[in-house]
């Protein structure tokens, strides 16, 4: 099975989808300000894409080339709804924090790019290895903007105070750029050197 | 005024990329050429302007709770709006269809500049996003209009000036791996950090 | 696999019949669920504002948000201690039993026209001495944030001046800058303030931006604001005067010695 494992592993470092591929970056930042959203929209996008792909990959011997597109997009908005309303259900909190951005998983780019990429044209389990893996990816990476946002920004971990209070009276502030939209630019910027520098992936 | 207001809002302090974030996928992949950022840019302008109404009409006639009373006083308990993510989606993708045939019918020019990127939008974050956020926000008809069509000239603007500063990009010494997306993004949140000076504007207050 | 028009149809038409089947299934089957939660959700949130800290414990709260949702104390204590009030827009008390106070969306109501509209009321009922006596009026708030809407409650004293407690329960703010209105520090703040300026007028809380100075003589009706969220909290400032207003036929008449319900 090493092929499957390869198909699962590469998008989690080599081939990540954000780093490298360039996909799903749009709703990833806003909801990484703290981290336990990003764990949670982590584990929505994980869930869809690989979902996602095991079912095209099952019915891909049946879609007529026309309509291709809106079949796709028919079965990744009816998982993200299905997503939506299970969190409705069991994370209540969670889903109102959440609101907007599950329904923005539908034009992650990720889902929709691996679908095209992988899962049209191959067997069921390994598309659903392919979706697991770069979910993961993706998940990854909104992790780690999240974890680095909400130490920065808050001094807080999951809503738990990490920071000490004498770290505060020495003069340390919360870093405010942090929270808001240009820090979490600006840590994905660093991020993607660091990869980038660590797989020796170049652009152009 | 409030309408101004939300305009205002929609293109500078709460710009929709670099403020909420949206639309970045072809924010980031296509803003190396000043060309097809305008081109692009403009179609978002366009395709937003239109989505943004219609998708309200959908949310307002037939799916949230209560809409469809009008068929049927016995319908006021209907409640649709978990059907939000698809219908919006599909209204936007049918749209942006019928634009491009449109366009490809009425001027072949116009359809070789704007033409390819009419796909491209329907996955467009911000076109779902300002969707979402009209629903969330309960705007009225006209205050979706402006919402859609402002987000979208902000869209506009910051892929122009996106383009226009890695063109001059071309001829600096970037480190090997942060070419490309990593000096992009970088550039992205230096232009998010200037856009927030204009968070001290309101008219009319 | 055919490409011809007949099979593209009957294949799209598979396919959302397929996925709204699946769909409405999952939606009838959460339903049940979903409404415990966001009702226990509400029942909690004037509770909180109502002053009972106990269903606001720290550890307690932790727990609930991290996926069972459901405080089972919530109810008992609800049904104990709150009593609900429905009003129209002249403050007087309507009796209508299929409309449930506690699930009046302020939304919907905001479009309806005046006489039509519904405002639920919610009285916190201690026993003193003896006696039931009235010792907080909750009433729902809601208006525009940043990026949502804002929906939550204020609580008053029973001298109906002084702030009780403010809660919200529902906002789409920005993760750590406006949604911090949701936060126990913020909402901590209102606790004590007046509504009511020395001649008897109403003029709301205001959320300042940045830290308001004990020392002004309008201390009493500002609080400080949350950093980073100058909309959010200008938001929560306007809804809360417009909230308010709504209440103050209701109020007036018992400020001036009118009977908040009936007691049969």
């Amino acid at each position: 099975m090493t092929v499957d494992k390869k198909i699962f592993l590469t998008p989690i470092s080599e081939n990540n989808p954000i780093t490298t591929q360039v996909l799903g970056i749009c709703s990833a930042l806003a909801v990484t300000s703290q981290l336990k959203p990003s764990i949670v929209m982590g584990l929505a996008v994980i869930a869809v894409v690989g979902f996602s792909n095991l079912i095209t990959s099952l019915i891909r011997g049946f879609i007529p080339q026309k309509v291709r597109i809106i079949v796709e997009m028919t079965v990744v908005a009816s998982l993200v709804i299905m997503v939506d309303q299970i969190l409705k259900a069991y994370a209540f909190q969670m889903s109102k924090q959440l609101s907007v951005f599950v329904g923005l998983i539908i034009t992650n780019c990720i889902v929709l790019g691996r679908i095209e990429a992988f899962s049209m044209g191959n067997p069921p389990v390994p598309s659903l290895l392919d979706g697991l893996g770069n979910g993961l990816g993706y998940a990854i990476i909104l992790f780690i903007v999240g974890f680095f946002r909400e130490l920065l920004g808050f001094g807080k971990i999951l809503g738990y105070q990490v920071l000490p209070e004498s770290l505060y009276a020495a003069g340390y502030e919360n870093n405010g750029l942090m929270v808001l939209a240009p820090g979490a630019f600006i840590i994905l910027a660093l991020i993607v050197w660091l990869q980038r520098t660590i797989s020796g992936y170049r652009e152009e | 005024m409030e309408l101004v207001n939300i305009g205002i809002r929609a293109i500078f302090t709460e710009n929709i990329i670099l403020a909420y974030f949206l639309g970045m996928c072809s924010f980031l992949a296509l803003s190396k050429k000043m060309s097809t950022s305008v081109g692009l840019g403009l179609a978002v302008v366009f395709v937003l302007s239109i989505t943004a109404p219609a998708n309200w009409i959908i949310h307002e006639y037939v799916l949230r709770e209560g809409a469809l009373a009008w068929l049927d006083p016995r319908f006021k308990e209907v409640d649709l709006s978990f059907l939000v993510f698809i219908s919006f989606i599909a209204v936007i993708a049918a749209l942006v269809q019928v634009v491009e045939m449109a366009i490809e019918k009425f001027s072949s020019k116009l359809y070789n500049a704007l033409g390819i990127y009419l796909p491209l939008i329907t996955v467009n974050c911000a076109v779902l996003g300002v969707a979402l956020f009209m629903v969330e926000r309960r705007l009225t008809l006209a205050e979706t209009a402006v919402f859609g069509s402002c987000s979208g000239i902000g869209w506009f603007m910051a892929i122009v000036s996106m383009a226009a500063i890695r063109w001059k990009l071309r001829y600096s010494n970037i480190p090997s791996a942060m070419r490309g997306l990593g000096i992009t993004m970088l550039v992205t949140g230096l232009m998010a950090m200037a856009f927030m000076i204009f968070s001290g504007i309101s008219l009319g207050h | 696999m055919r490409q011809d028009n007949t099979y593209t149809l009957i294949f799209l038409g598979a396919v959302a019949l397929a996925s709204s089947l699946i769909l409405a299934l999952a939606s009838q089957l959460l339903k049940d669920r979903q409404d415990l939660l966001r009702q226990a959700d509400m029942k909690r949130n004037i509770l909180i504002a109502a002053g009972f800290m106990e269903c606001y414990s720290d550890a307690a709260e932790a727990r609930r948000e991290m996926g069972s949702g459901v405080c089972k104390d919530v109810h008992l204590y609800y049904e104990r201690h709150m009593r609900a009030l429905l009003l129209d827009h002249l403050g007087n008390a309507v009796d209508e039993l299929e409309t449930r106070p506690e699930l009046i969306d302020p939304a919907r109501e905001a479009e309806k026209p005046k006489e039509k509209r519904r405002f639920p009321v919610f009285l916190r009922i201690d026993e003193i001495d003896g006696r039931e006596a009235i010792t907080a009026y909750c009433v729902p708030i809601y208006g525009k944030g940043l990026w949502s809407s804002l929906y939550g409650y204020l609580a008053l004293e029973s001298d109906l001046d002084t702030v009780r407690g403010l809660s919200f329960y529902r906002q789409g703010e920005t993760p750590g800058l406006g949604a911090e209105i949701q936060s126990r520090w913020f909402q901590d703040e209102f606790k004590g303030k007046k509504i009511l300026d020395a001649n008897g007028k109403l003029v709301s809380i205001t959320v300042l931006k940045g830290k308001a100075d004990p020392a002004s003589p309008l201390a009493a009706h500002q609080v400080d604001g949350i950093s980073g969220a100058t909309l959010t909290t200008k938001g929560v400032t306007e809804l809360l005067m417009k909230s308010l207003s709504m209440y103050e036929p209701y109020f007036n008449m018992i400020r001036r010695g009118g009977a908040a319900y009936d007691r049969r």
